[in-house]
Formats: C-alpha cells, sequence, structure tokens
C-alpha cells in the first residue's frame, strides 16, 4: 500500500497557517496564531491519511488550507501532478510564490551545477523536474503561464477534484435546495452531462450511499442526521474528485448511526478505490478507516506511520499517551494510564522548543530549548522527537 | 420486585425511582420522553445510565430532583430519596435537597456555569445557602474545595470568571461547585463529553478519588461505553423511554441480553481491537414523537418477528439482578453470530 513508486495524490510541504490577532483602532497586527506550522505529509491514489489530535492541534485547519478555505501562509500543496498553490492567491502573490519556489530556486541551481540538465538530475521530486524543464525551455513568463493561465477553468478544477464533507449535516446543506441539485450541483457545474444522466447519477448515487431514490425530490430538513451525512457523502462522490477530505463527518451522529457511516466509507473506499483524508478528534474511529495516520499536537505532527505501526509501536510521548487516555469498552481491562498533566498550551503562544514538553512525561532540558524535527525513524514512521521510543507504560 | 433491581438486598436504596413516566408538551404534540422506568441507586455506587439521544436517559435522571423544563412533568411514578418523597415536596422543601445532597454536573460548564459572576462566588453562594457559612469561612471552603478539584493557584482562580478557564478548568470548578455541600449523590450528564480526551481522563480520574473521599453515589448519563465500563459499578441502557437492560458492569458488557446492547457494543470502533467491520444496527434512532408501537426498538432488530411490532415485553428479571426487555433473547443468543459473519 505504501509503495515508493504509487501515485501520489497529495503532497503538502512545510504547510503553514497562522491568523493574525489584531487589536486597537488601527487593527494592528499584535499575535500570529500558529495554527498550522510547517507540515508535511503525501497521500496515495487509494490511501486513507488520518490526522488526529485534540482540539487546536491544527487538523481541521490543515484540511481547511488544503482546501483553500483559508489561504496558506507557507507552503506548497500539489494536488495530482499540479502545484495549485498559486492558483487561489491574488495575482501579486502568485508571481511573488513563483519567483521564489521556482526562478530564484532553479536560477540558484544552475549557478551550482551548471547546466539545466545538471539541475534537473538533481532534484528530487518529479514535479520540481517538471516545472524546472518547463522553466529552461521557456522562461520566467513560461513557468508563469503555465501556472496561472485560464485560472478559472484551474479552479473549477481543484474543486471538482478536492471534495469536502462537514461535521454537521444540518448546517453543510442547502436547506432551499432539493436534494437532486445538491447532489446534482457539481455535475452540472463541469458539465458532466445532461439533465436526464445527471438525475440518472444522482438516483445511482443515492442507492450507493444508502438512500432511498425515491427521495430525490426531497429537501434536508425531511432527512435524518444520519441520512444528511449520506447526502453528504454522496455529493461528494459525485463528480468523481481525486481526493476527498473529511472534517469530523461522524462525530456529531448517535453512536448506532456513526457505525452505520462508518461503514459506508469503508465500503465506499474498497469499492471505489478513493483516497481521502480523514479528520477526526476519536482516535479509535480513525485507526478503524485509516491506513496511515499522522498524530498532531499544537499546529504540528508529533509521529506520522502507518496504522499498524503507530499501534504497535507508538514511538511519540504523545501519541503513547493520547492512546492511553482512551476509555476501552471492556471493564475487565484494567489499563494502566498516563494522565497528562494541564491543558493543551494555546497556539498564541506555543512553548519554545518542542511544543509537548511542558506536559511531557520524559521531557528534558534539550526539550525545552530545541525544536525537534520529523525524523523518519524506522521505515514510514516519523516522529519529532528527540527521545523517540523511550516513553512506554 | 418487578422492574426494579437489588444489588445487595439487605441495604436499603438510597434513591428509589418506580415506574416513572414524563411527558413534554411541545408544538408538535406530547412527548413521551419516559415511559415507566424503574431503578435503584445505592450508597457510594456509580450507576450508568446509558443511551443515545432521545433515549430519554438525561430527562430520567433530572427527574429525580424534578429538574425538568416548563413544558416537562411527571405524570406517574414514585421517586424516594432517602425517607423522603420527592414528589410530594413543596419548592422550598426541595431547594433544600438540590444542590445540597443531590447535586449535578452538566456536559457544558460554560453554560452552566453564570458567566458574570466569579466561580469563587458560584461556590460562596451555594456555602452560604446551604451550609450557612459566614463570607470568610465559605471563602476558605471554597478554596481548599478548588484545591481538591485540582484547580492549580486557588486563591488567584477563585476570583477570575468562568470564560477564563479553559474547558478542563471549568468542568473542574463546576465539580468544587456541585461537591460543595458534600451531597450524597452526584448526577453527571455527560460531563466529559465537550472535552478531549487527555483531559477527559483527568476529570474521570478525579471523579473516582472524590468519590471515595466524599462517600457519595454517582449517576453517570453517558453516550460512550468505554467510559461506562470505567465508572460504573451498574448500567441501566435505555431505549425509547424505557429501560431494555440493566445489570452490573461486567454482566453487562460480556453477556448482553438484549439486541440493543448487543449491537451497540459491537457497533463501536475500538483502539484495542482490529475490526474489519463493525456492526452497523439499521434505521435510524427513534423520534420521540413517534416511538413504535409494540417493543421500540423492532424496527431496527435483527431478530424481531410480528409479536415484536405488537406487543412490548416487560422487563423481566432473566437472571439474578440481570434484567432484559425481549422477546427472543434465545434467538438472539443463536443467530447473534450468524447476524455478524453476515454483516461482513
Amino acid at each position: 500500500m505504501m509503495s515508493k513508486n504509487e501515485k501520489v495524490i497529495l503532497e503538502v510541504e512545510h504547510l503553514k497557517k497562522y491568523f493574525p490577532v489584531r487589536a486597537g483602532i488601527f487593527k494592528k497586527i499584535v499575535a500570529q496564531v500558529q495554527a498550522v506550522d510547517d507540515i508535511s505529509f503525501k497521500v496515495h491514489e487509494g490511501e486513507t491519511l488520518g490526522l488526529v489530535g485534540e482540539s487546536g492541534c491544527g487538523k481541521s485547519t490543515t484540511g481547511m488550507t488544503i482546501l483553500r478555505l483559508y489561504e496558506p501562509t507557507f507552503g506548497r500543496i500539489i494536488l495530482g501532478e499540479e502545484d495549485t498553490t498559486p492558483w487561489f492567491m491574488s495575482n501579486n502573490e502568485a508571481k511573488r510564490y513563483i519567483n521564489k519556489m521556482y526562478v530564484e530556486r532553479f536560477d540558484k541551481m544552475q549557478k551550482k551545477f551548471g547546466s539545466s540538465e545538471e539541475v534537473i538530475n538533481h532534484l528530487d521530486k518529479e514535479i520540481d523536474r517538471k516545472y524546472a524543464d518547463i522553466y529552461f525551455k521557456q522562461g520566467a513568463t513560461g513557468i508563469r503561464q503555465n501556472l496561472l493561465n485560464n485560472l478559472t477553468e484551474k479552479r473549477r478544477y481543484f474543486r471538482k477534484n478536492a471534495q469536502v464533507i462537514f461535521q454537521d449535516p444540518y448546517s453543510s446543506l442547502n436547506p432551499r435546495l432539493r436534494i437532486i441539485e445538491i447532489i446534482g450541483e457539481g455535475m452540472k457545474v463541469n458539465k458532466m452531462g445532461s439533465n436526464n444522466e445527471i438525475r440518472d447519477r444522482v438516483a445511482h448515487l443515492m442507492e450507493i450511499v444508502g438512500l432511498s431514490k425515491d427521495y430525490i425530490y426531497r429537501y434536508p430538513h425531511q432527512f435524518s442526521g444520519g441520512q444528511r451525512q449520506r447526502i453528504g457523502i454522496a455529493r461528494a462522490l459525485a463528480v468523481n474528485p481525486k481526493l476527498i477530505i473529511s472534517d469530523e463527518a461522524v462525530s456529531a451522529l448517535d453512536v448506532s448511526i456513526q457505525s452505520q457511516i462508518i461503514n459506508l466509507l469503508v465500503d465506499l473506499k474498497k469499492e471505489y478505490g478513493l483516497t481521502f483524508v480523514f479528520i477526526a478528534h476519536d482516535l479509535a474511529v480513525v485507526k478503524h478507516i485509516s491506513d496511515k495516520i499522522a498524530v498532531m499536537y499544537l499546529g504540528k505532527i508529533a509521529e506520522l506511520s502507518t496504522k499498524k505501526d503507530l499501534f504497535d509501536n507508538p514511538l511519540h510521548p504523545y501519541t503513547v499517551s493520547l492512546m492511553s487516555a482512551i476509555p476501552i469498552p471492556d471493564p475487565e481491562v484494567k489499563k494502566k494510564r498516563v494522565v497528562l498533566e494541564g491543558d493543551v498550551p494555546s497556539p498564541l503562544n506555543p512553548p519554545k522548543g518542542c511544543r509537548f514538553h511542558p506536559r511531557c512525561p520524559i521531557a528534558k532540558e534539550v526539550c525545552s530549548k530545541e525544536e525537534p524535527p520529523l525524523n523518519e525513524v524506522e521505515e514510514n514512521h516519523y516522529v519529532s522527537c528527540f527521545f523517540p521510543g523511550q516513553f512506554k507504560i | 420486585m418487578k422492574g426494579g433491581q437489588v444489588l445487595i438486598n439487605t441495604k436499603q436504596p438510597l434513591l428509589k425511582v418506580e415506574n416513572l413516566h414524563v411527558h413534554f408538551k411541545t408544538e408538535d404534540g406530547i412527548i413521551k420522553a419516559v415511559n415507566g422506568v424503574n431503578f435503584e441507586l445505592f450508597s457510594g455506587e456509580t450507576l450508568a445510565i446509558v443511551g443515545e439521544s432521545g433515549s430519554g436517559k438525561t430527562v430520567t435522571a433530572l427527574s429525580t430532583i424534578r429538574l425538568l423544563d416548563e413544558n416537562g412533568w411527571i405524570s406517574e411514578g414514585k421517586i424516594r430519596y432517602k425517607d423522603i418523597d420527592v414528589l410530594a415536596l413543596s419548592d422550598n422543601q426541595l431547594r433544600k435537597i438540590r444542590g445540597k445532597e443531590i447535586s449535578m454536573i452538566f456536559q457544558e460548564p460554560m453554560t452552566a456555569l453564570n458567566p458574570v459572576f466569579t466561580i469563587g462566588d458560584q461556590i460562596i453562594e451555594s456555602l452560604e445557602l446551604h451550609l450557612d457559612m459566614g463570607k470568610q469561612e465559605a471563602r476558605n471552603r471554597a478554596i481548599e474545595l478548588l484545591t481538591k478539584v485540582g484547580i492549580p493557584e486557588p486563591e488567584r482562580r477563585i476570583d477570575q470568571y468562568p470564560h477564563e478557564l479553559s474547558g478542563g478548568m471549568r468542568q473542574r470548578a463546576m465539580i468544587a461547585m456541585a461537591l460543595s455541600c458534600n451531597p450524597s449523590i452526584l448526577i453527571a450528564d455527560e460531563p466529559t463529553t465537550a472535552l478531549d480526551v487527555t483531559i477527559q481522563a483527568q476529570i474521570l480520574e478525579l471523579m473516582k478519588e472524590l468519590q471515595k473521599e466524599f462517600q457519595m453515589s454517582i449517576i453517570f448519563i453517558t453516550h460512550d461505553l468505554g467510559v461506562v465500563a470505567e465508572m460504573a459499578d451498574r448500567a441501566i441502557v435505555m431505549y425509547g423511554g424505557e429501560v431494555v437492560e440493566s445489570a452490573d458492569i461486567i454482566t453487562i458488557f460480556k453477556k448482553p441480553r438484549h439486541p440493543y446492547t448487543w449491537g451497540l457494543m459491537n457497533s463501536i470502533p475500538r483502539i484495542d481491537r482490529d475490526e474489519e467491520r463493525l456492526l452497523s444496527i439499521p434505521g435510524v434512532v427513534p423520534n420521540p414523537l413517534n416511538f413504535p408501537k409494540g417493543c421500540k426498538f423492532s424496527n431496527r432488530c435483527f431478530f424481531a418477528d410480528k409479536k415484536c411490532i405488537e406487543e412490548n415485553p416487560n422487563l423481566e428479571e432473566i437472571e439474578a439482578n440481570h434484567f432484559s426487555r425481549c422477546w427472543h433473547i434465545d434467538r438472539m443468543l443463536r443467530e447473534m453470530h450468524k447476524v455478524k459473519e453476515g454483516e461482513r
């Protein structure tokens, strides 16, 4: 599932999202909330990446920033084989971004390595080689054109291919639209068929997600929470997206309904090879549905690995503590628990050094001074901790 | 003893609820939220009331201190606390019990605490009201309580407003307030549902410690089976305004004898297991305005037949202190493995 040559659908590089805090009559920026602070990950085709963490860890902000419902502060977001980062920027910002990300970088490399072929040889990533090739053949104007021409079309392509399922099935469906319009809207915008074809496909999708197609002309208020979530899923599926981001999609549902929706997502994933970023606070739910899991803490990835490695061999003290905090529905299991002291600090003023160190049971002096990088400690198992695997219970 | 249950027969229950019916008047008609619930709470134990939205779990617990919204009333039943007939009390007499003998904590401390008073004011008020303490004495006691619930720097925190505290700290403050008069019963309505899991762990540990120290009984209302397994001595499972199963905690988890309890247990993803697929109970959580006629769970049950649709079974004692409301326990036991396989 994780072999290197498999197709990468989404790649996020050094993503940052800061929210300015303004005060005073001139609305001066007095501080920055570092909601997401330099995170990177890849999602392969057919794979589900779970993003898990407590409130304020930045998991939802990550999702919303990938979707460009927030504009990233820094970083690169690659969908399929294209750098989509400048697509939603203002013209000036986009030019600045392209200059910095490509033009200046390639120029510098050319000075160092001499020929353009050598530059391309030294680039690790396919996507960089692609843009380097364009740059060396067509110059800065060429690469700018490549990234910024037909923006309307590019944005539509992005919106079609990056779909989202929200947490609240009550506020995420337009109450004035009928189900056929809600599910069919994306197909209509993307001209995916005649009205009749769209209607047939909506009916088909409704059956796929477990709704009777007789309800096609009903309004959202005529459905229960679980059914609405099914509508939201059908809407996301309708346009055959490359990627679906699900933000706490089952959190608001009753237990018995939650399992219906989880099973539906698992089935759809298998049947259609869907690629998911599954954001949730509930580690048990994330475990059930994901192939890979990134545990986030205060805007950073604490640990990232396959599900199996994460649960068999958690290496970050936060992951260990988080797992031990979850009550197990079995009264005969008496588990050892590390009760973490204190609250999650505010991302407005994150602790220096490792962000987890004030609550960490094994923090040493270095942890309060330096920030541990996310290192690949074992194959495909990344941890940002100076003492990985040393905290066990 | 139809419908009730006794853990230790020689002991008198602290709280006894018999045949409780609670109705609400709404624009859409009368909601029969709770229909004939019986339970007993013994001294020092934790009883979990488990259920999904609309099951009547919160209404059942709130009824024991008559804390219902204005449109709701107890239409039938008996509630006895120690030797007191709770339903016969005047509002004044009731106020002496609420908060003093039986107190509550809620899911969302931000809405349960008064935002315009400091947390100290709110604890001190209760101490002055119920225990006739003087200002200074009450303040000292409040600081002591805040220390007990693990709030750092209590001398400073006591003068802070609820919004200045984090969610976990607010829940601690609410617990301090609830415990201020040394109640014999604490009703906890989803007290950790809104909290992050590491904070939930702190609060659960705290509640266990305080229960020992204050020797109180807890009614723990929750939908989270993990929390139930960890906290409760006994559990009652509610569905459609009725108790469908009740037993001690080991029995309820190891030998569930109602299709709903069994379904619920098998439909939750767990971190300690690798389930390929969850069991999924079909259908939707019933609307209290329109419960099914016979067994309330019949329209979602894997084992239901015509009888279930027509006639609601009684809550029967199927073995000592284990009660279930089902016509087809035998069929369930025979077929449950098949159902689970079929789901896969």
